[in-house]
């Protein structure tokens, strides 16, 4: 394996890094916007002096770079500390959330990776038809609006017109589903309540798309060209020398060759989609991290605030730091199997 | 008669017109012989090859003539069809050796597929042959190369892989294109060897191309020779670099260093 023990030092190093300097920006960014957290939290008739005594009792009335320490100190202990407005366990709060988002952005990512893959080698194979034309008309409209746009467009067309999907939440109220993984299709396929996992399909159909569009796209791009390189390869006149039938040819030989590139744009591209997932979540009310992330920022819930970006900023990192490997093992030489 | 090409035709599609690139190749082949298409680069040799087994880049377009193989014309032969030819009648063995096998692919993958495809043996049974085959061309840890890829095996070792694949269903014809350019001096040499060994065990039809005349001389009782798209002089070996007809031949003959020379110790070692 290409992979030094140096260079994975350097790797944890750089991770350890990121990660403080994510935590420091997001700490003092939060305390420096407008709007007092424990005004939130006081009844409108509570006295100076109880507004005062809380804001002592939180801590918030120390010098920054205490309330640093002392934060710091106990995330390192594993305690992010607890949510002012659901008076809550953050890290307990976060990760019953963690589930939803993960769900939202995986099922997007193969949505995207099945349909970009699929209409990729379509444009490739039949190049310059108009197939290829009205799909790269497609991708292109795909990737010139941003995800909450399009869920907008959705929410009107699917939701307000044609009331064929639903565009809020995760599963309709009725079901009750036992959490097993947290992810809710799995889950009802498991206890096998079959209606359930249709009402969570349908409920996740059109957040992801939303949020698979853009991925769509760039897998078109990448999967045209790489495919139309492979195609032109002398092993694929070998494999047409033999006389075998272009489906085995396209399908399995070329496309195997051809899906290389796109294995780092899917690790640059989950992080991407983490990120567009918040406003995805709140625009459909999608019960995950994202919805939790604009509810902390409403209530200035200073320690949930920081307690997702924390969140945020660990899966970004570990995934960037997957990707690198798994390119570093790929890179050399070819080999998947 | 195996093989017979009339006045064929190719032209390739470019943004502005047609161009025409091959015009009037005609030549013929006989069961079993060894014919050399030689002629300088760009002049359409591969293009011929590739006509032969309607496999042309997708701009070029076959615009006239008649290929006959085996009394059937190719030219204008259904898809299907011609998939029943490629690989068990007519195969090829392309310039470059790494490139012309799959990177991600196994060479069992690659060597067997074409046995399963054309004969009614099982994958046991084609892995079985493709080791018998493998030995056949001089590779003997034949069972560990099956589980390899093609960047863990040398040029040599991959040509003669390539070259195994091309003889693994007996067929008639072997269009070999530039086989040995790649390689080294030696490496060249065994090649040049092994497939003359093989097309004599299989009394294979064999279409030589090279740009190199003193190559073809070693291996081709016939010479074609091909200039600008046509087929200027075709005849047996020793005419053709002796008593050469054509003002281009000459040329090909002459720009070879020392060629005379080569020629006669060639020709010495046949004879003793
Ligand atoms: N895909 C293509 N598009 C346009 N022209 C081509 C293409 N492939 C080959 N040609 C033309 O055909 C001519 C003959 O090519 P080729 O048969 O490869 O020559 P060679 O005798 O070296 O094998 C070249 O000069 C080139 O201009
Ligand atoms: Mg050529």
């Amino acid at each position: 394996m290409p992979v030094s023990s140096t260079y994975l030092l350097r790797r944890l190093l750089y991770m350890i890094i990121s990660i403080i300097g994510v935590s420091v920006f997001g700490f003092i960014l939060f305390r420096i916007v407008p709007g007092d957290p424990v005004l939130m939290m006081v009844s409108p008739t509570a006295s100076l002096e109880d507004i005062e005594a809380l804001r002592h009792q939180l801590g918030f009335d120390r010098p920054l770079y205490i309330q640093y320490v002392n934060w710091f100190r106990d995330f390192l202990s594993g305690s992010f500390g607890t949510s002012i407005r659901y008076n809550t366990d953050v890290l307990e709060l976060v990760t019953s959330r963690l589930p939803a988002t993960l769900e939202l952005v995986i099922v997007s990512i193969l949505v995207a990776f099945v349909i970009g893959v699929l209409i990729g080698v379509i444009s490739a194979v039949k190049s310059g038809s108009w197939a290829d034309r009205i799909l790269t008309g497609f991708s292109f409209l795909g990737f010139s609006l941003p995800h909450f746009l399009w869920g907008i467009v959705f929410i009107v067309i699917f939701g307000a017109i044609a009331h064929l999907l639903p565009v809020s939440g995760r599963i309709d109220i009725d079901f009750e589903v036992t959490p097993i993984t947290g992810f809710i299709l799995i889950d009802s396929l498991v206890s096998g309540n079959l209606a359930a996992f249709k009402s969570a399909l349908a409920h996740i159909a059109l957040p992801a798309i939303s949020l698979a569009l853009s991925l769509i796209a760039i897998l078109h791009r990448t999967l045209k060209s790489s495919m139309l390189d492979v195609l032109g390869e002398d092993y694929i006149f070998t494999d047409r020398m033999k006389g075998l039938p272009e489906r085995k040819i396209i399908f399995e030989r070329a496309l195997r060759n051809a899906l290389i590139p796109t294995i780092t744009i899917l690790g640059v591209q989950f992080t991407f989609l983490m990120g567009g997932s918040i406003i995805i979540e709140y625009i459909f009310g999608w019960p995950g991290m994202g919805t939790l992330l604009f509810t902390a920022v409403q209530y200035k819930d200073l320690p949930l605030l920081q307690g997702i970006v924390m969140v945020y900023a660990l899966i970004v990192v570990l995934t960037n730091f997957l990707v690198d490997l798994t390119y570093t093992i790929i890179n050399p030489k070819i080999e998947l199997r | 008669m195996l093989l017979k090409v009339q006045d064929l035709k190719v032209s390739f599609a470019t943004p502005k017109r047609m161009i025409p690139t091959l015009h009037r190749v005609s030549f013929d082949l006989d069961y079993g012989e060894v014919l050399g298409l030689v002629g300088e680069s760009g002049t359409g040799k591969s293009i011929t090859g590739k006509s032969i087994l309607r496999l042309l880049p997708p701009n070029g377009m076959i615009t006239g003539g008649k290929i006959l193989f085996k009394k059937r014309d190719l030219v204008g032969l259904r898809e299907s069809e011609m998939r029943k030819i490629r690989g068990k009648e007519i195969s090829a063995v392309q310039q470059d050796p790494l490139s012309s096998l799959n990177p991600a692919f196994r060479i069992k993958d690659q060597m067997t597929d074409i046995l399963t495809l054309h004969t009614d043996m099982s994958e046991k049974e084609a892995e079985e042959h493709v080791i018998q085959l493998l030995n056949q061309v001089g590779i003997k840890d034949a069972r560990s190369v099956i589980n390899k890829y093609p960047h863990q095996l040398s040029g040599g070792m991959c040509q003669r892989v390539m070259i195994a694949i091309a003889f693994s269903c007996s067929p008639s014809l072997v269009i070999a294109d530039e086989p040995t350019t790649a390689l080294d001096v030696i490496t060249q040499a065994l090649v040049i060897e092994l497939m003359k060994r093989m097309q004599e065990e299989n009394n294979t039809s064999i279409i030589f191309i090279t740009h190199d005349i003193s190559l073809a001389s070693k291996i081709c009782e016939r010479i074609a020779v091909m200039h600008k798209g046509e087929v200027v002089e075709i005849g047996k070996t020793e005419e053709v670099l002796f008593n050469p007809k054509h003002e281009y031949t000459r040329l090909l003959i002459n720009s070879i260093p020392k060629i005379e020379k080569e020629i006669r110790t060639i020709f010495n070692g046949v004879e003793t």
